[in-house]
């Protein structure tokens, strides 16, 4: 299989890529650099198909680091007009996904800074402060529905557990896991060292598991 | 530099030969008094701490799994290995749950490149010659800025309520509602009366920031009696017309010598919520009626009391204090009740910012601090950063939650995210979540902020949404005497027996007003 194909690892059972498949996705990237180079020649047309093409996966990259759809949008948003304002200095040695993944994780870096300014001002205390529903009687339609219920419960504690992870170890299992890239592009994404995907990959399974254990083992 | 620069020499020197010598020399001095250097900081412990965390971190990473349980995630997650079982099942766990829904990006981006190509603002460079027109057009600005206050002034010169008959009128979708008068009643110069609105077309804003440049009135269309008629026929809830009156009425005739409608429960926080919102319902009338008039003073002033002398209230209640507090002050125009809205917003800043909440419940609070903003009262600048930054957010996870999509769906039209694709996306949820009776109660407590999102969404939505409301709400108003109806506290969700049927009242009410307890924002 090729070094540049790759599915996320609970897709690969389902749909293990035979040479075709990872033929026609070689020829998807190689026509994502031509759509990079249209950019860089100032058409915005491109830059539109370029939103077609990985706005669904780079509105999950933010979604699953954040949770909060709003932002999500708003940042995956910002990556393809930073794409185009930086046009200019895109050099078609690095794949297009990683460059736009690159982009995204220094958007998210700024993201986080902003939301450390306001840190003071942000003390959230999740739903403590609304006390006057229970005094109005708890709502009941969550309840109404058990497997709803535990979906949401489940659900719940995958968010729980994803957020507690340290902000470095979250993105790389988010980007290996969810988008299945491989140590050496979130390396390149990432800007670090190999060796510390690896390092934090391993923290990252090791406290996703025992967080997780009666759900994995249910 | 100091040496040949006056100014300089001054604020250095204290040398006092050039204009305003003295007061820069003082600015020199109070700079130099007051800008010592930081206080000696000692770095080496909080450095040797964090080299021990870092160290322990480190120490961890690489002790954190053997070297088995390693190489089977590097296989799994950077190779092409099967894994074992319990990988594979953690991996669907966190790779499977809660995808984002799905959005299309295109038209924003589209927009936001036009802007990127936009030309850049053209700098102007001042020549040799140029201090003269300088000092013209700071004397221009200042000519301009003294007839504007002039203007102002005479525009908000108190207005007389005149009760000359209003009627809405509609340009399309969007293209903003018109309001008229007849030929009955008289002008005197103000803006606000229904007579000069005939004139003065009323542009609608695309946000409500955009309120104050333009010299919009929030409550424009709960301030006439014939306005606030045409509004309901307008959204096509004229049917409601009867049910308002006699709720209101009702409510009006509830009030108690104390300022109370009805018999308290003992329940700190219920009683002031059920209070504020009676309050609220009746404000929504307009302070055109003496006796509601009278019955809102009395009650503003129970609210303001048990907010100085009950610190401790959840922010829910709060929130719905200070909007009736604030709206009160509004309508009224009274000072002592705007220092009492002030003081009471004041109070709600507590650092912690407000929650969404179950059914949307914190929108009260966001409601009270941006309908504050727009009346130019006093307030604390970071429960309204907070209330921006933590109320507009969409909720995919709580996509039954309709009070919660509605507080988001709504606060997101009032920033002007209206374009939004997750906007539309909350709209449509909501049509699939019309007002239903469950367990044989309504629930306009939940109802309140999606309604008011669905009217400013408009069309098909707003017509399906307050169809549903209707035939929910209206057949639970039980006449109890001439020109008087409640709805009774078993038929609607979170009302028990004490004090139920006013706030069950107060809450239908309040949902069937929203046709004019805010001017709507335009479309596009």
């Amino acid at each position: 299989m090729s070094d540049d194909v790759r599915l996320p690892p609970q897709m690969r059972a389902v749909a293990p890529l035979d040479d075709a498949a990872a033929s026609a996705i070689r020829a998807r990237d190689e026509g994502d650099i031509r759509l990079m180079e249209r950019i860089r020649d100032g058409d915005q047309d491109a830059v539109i198909l370029l939103v077609e093409r990985f706005q669904h996966e780079l509105v999950g990259f933010f979604y699953h680091l954040c949770w909060d759809q709003l932002v999500a949008e708003e940042l995956a948003h910002d990556v393809f007009v930073n794409v185009y304002r930086s046009r200019s200095r895109y050099q078609a040695t690095a794949k297009v996904r990683t460059y736009l993944y690159r982009i995204a994780h220094n958007l998210w870096i700024d993201h986080l800074r902003r939301q450390r300014r306001h840190l003071s001002l942000d003390a959230e205390l999740g739903e403590q402060s609304l006390r006057l529903v229970n005094t109005l009687k708890a709502p009941t339609t969550l309840d109404e529905d058990e497997r709803g219920a535990r979906n949401l419960v489940i659900r719940t504690r995958v968010q729980e557990a994803l957020a507690n992870l340290p902000e470095g170890q979250r993105e790389v299992f988010v980007l290996a896991n969810n988008h299945g890239m491989k140590y050496q592009d979130i390396a390149t994404t990432l800007s670090i060292p190999e060796g510390t995907v690896k390092s934090r990959m391993h923290n990252a399974v090791r406290a996703l598991r025992a967080e997780l254990t009666d759900l994995i083992d249910a | 530099m100091s040496d040949t620069d006056p100014i300089l020499r001054a604020i250095s020197d204290g040398n006092t030969s050039c204009p305003d010598g003295r007061a820069l020399a003082q600015l020199g001095e109070l700079v130099r008094t007051h800008s010592g250097p930081p206080r000696a900081v000692d770095l080496v412990n909080r450095v040797r701490s964090q080299l021990d965390s870092d160290a322990v971190r480190i120490v961890d990473e690489v002790e954190s799994l053997s070297a088995d349980e390693q190489s089977a995630v590097d296989g799994l997650w950077d190779g092409d290995q099967p894994g074992s079982p319990e990988l594979m099942r953690l991996s669907e766990l966190i790779g499977g749950i809660a995808p984002p829904a799905a959005i299309d990006l295109t038209a924003a981006v589209r927009r936001s490149l036009k802007q990127v190509e936009a030309p850049a603002a053209t700098t102007i460079t001042l020549d040799s010659t140029s201090r003269w027109r300088m000092w013209s057009a700071v004397i221009a600005v200042h000519v301009a800025a003294i007839l504007a206050i002039t203007l102002f002034q005479n525009a908000m010169q108190p207005p007389s309520l005149v009760s000359a008959p209003a009627v809405v009128t509609t340009s399309g979708d969007g293209g903003g509602v018109g309001i008229g008068a007849g030929t009955d009643g008289h002008s005197d110069g103000s803006l606000r009366t229904a007579r000069d609105l005939q004139v003065l077309p009323v542009h609608l804003p695309g946000q409500w920031s955009d309120l104050q440049a333009k010299g919009g009135d929030l409550f424009l269309l709960r301030r006439f009696p014939e306005v606030r008629q045409a509004a309901l026929s307008h959204y096509g809830m004229a049917a409601s017309h009867d049910a308002i009156e006699q709720g209101v009425a009702w409510l009006t005739a509830q009030s108690t010598a104390t300022g109370t409608f009805g018999a308290l429960s003992g329940a700190a926080d219920r009683d002031l919520a059920t209070q504020s919102l009676a309050t609220l319902a009746l404000i929504g009338e307009g302070l055109d009626d003496h006796a509601r008039m009278r019955a809102v003073r009395s009650a503003l002033g129970w609210i303001d009391t048990q907010l100085t002398n009950h610190s401790v209230h959840t922010d829910v209640a709060t929130g719905m204090a200070c909007l009736a507090l604030v709206e009160g002050a509004t309508l009224s125009g009274d000072a002592l009740l705007r220092l009492q809205a002030e003081q009471a917003l004041r109070d709600c800043d507590h650092g912690d910012a407000p929650q969404p909440g179950a059914a949307g419940l914190g929108g009260f609070t966001l409601l009270a601090l941006e309908t504050a903003v727009q009346e130019n009262l006093s307030v604390p600048p970071r429960s309204l950063i907070q209330a921006r930054r933590s109320l507009a957010r969409s909720l995919p996870q709580q996509e039954n939650d309709y009070g919660r999509i509605g507080l988001a769906a709504f606060a997101r039209m009032i920033y002007g995210m209206r374009e939004q694709p997750s906007t539309a996306r909350e709209i449509h949820l909501l049509t699939t979540l019309l007002p239903a009776m469950h367990d044989g109660q309504s629930d306009p407590l939940g109802w309140f902020f999606p309604t008011l999102a669905m009217r400013e969404a408009g069309g098909g939505a707003w017509e399906r949404w307050s169809a549903a409301l209707q035939n929910t709400l209206l057949p639970q108003f039980q006449s109890v005497g001439p020109g008087l109806a409640r709805v009774h506290a078993s038929q609607v969700h979170y009302a028990d027996a004490h004090g139920g049927d006013v706030f069950a009242t107060s809450l239908a009410v309040l949902d069937l007003q929203v046709p004019y307890r805010y001017v709507p924002l335009a479309h596009n």
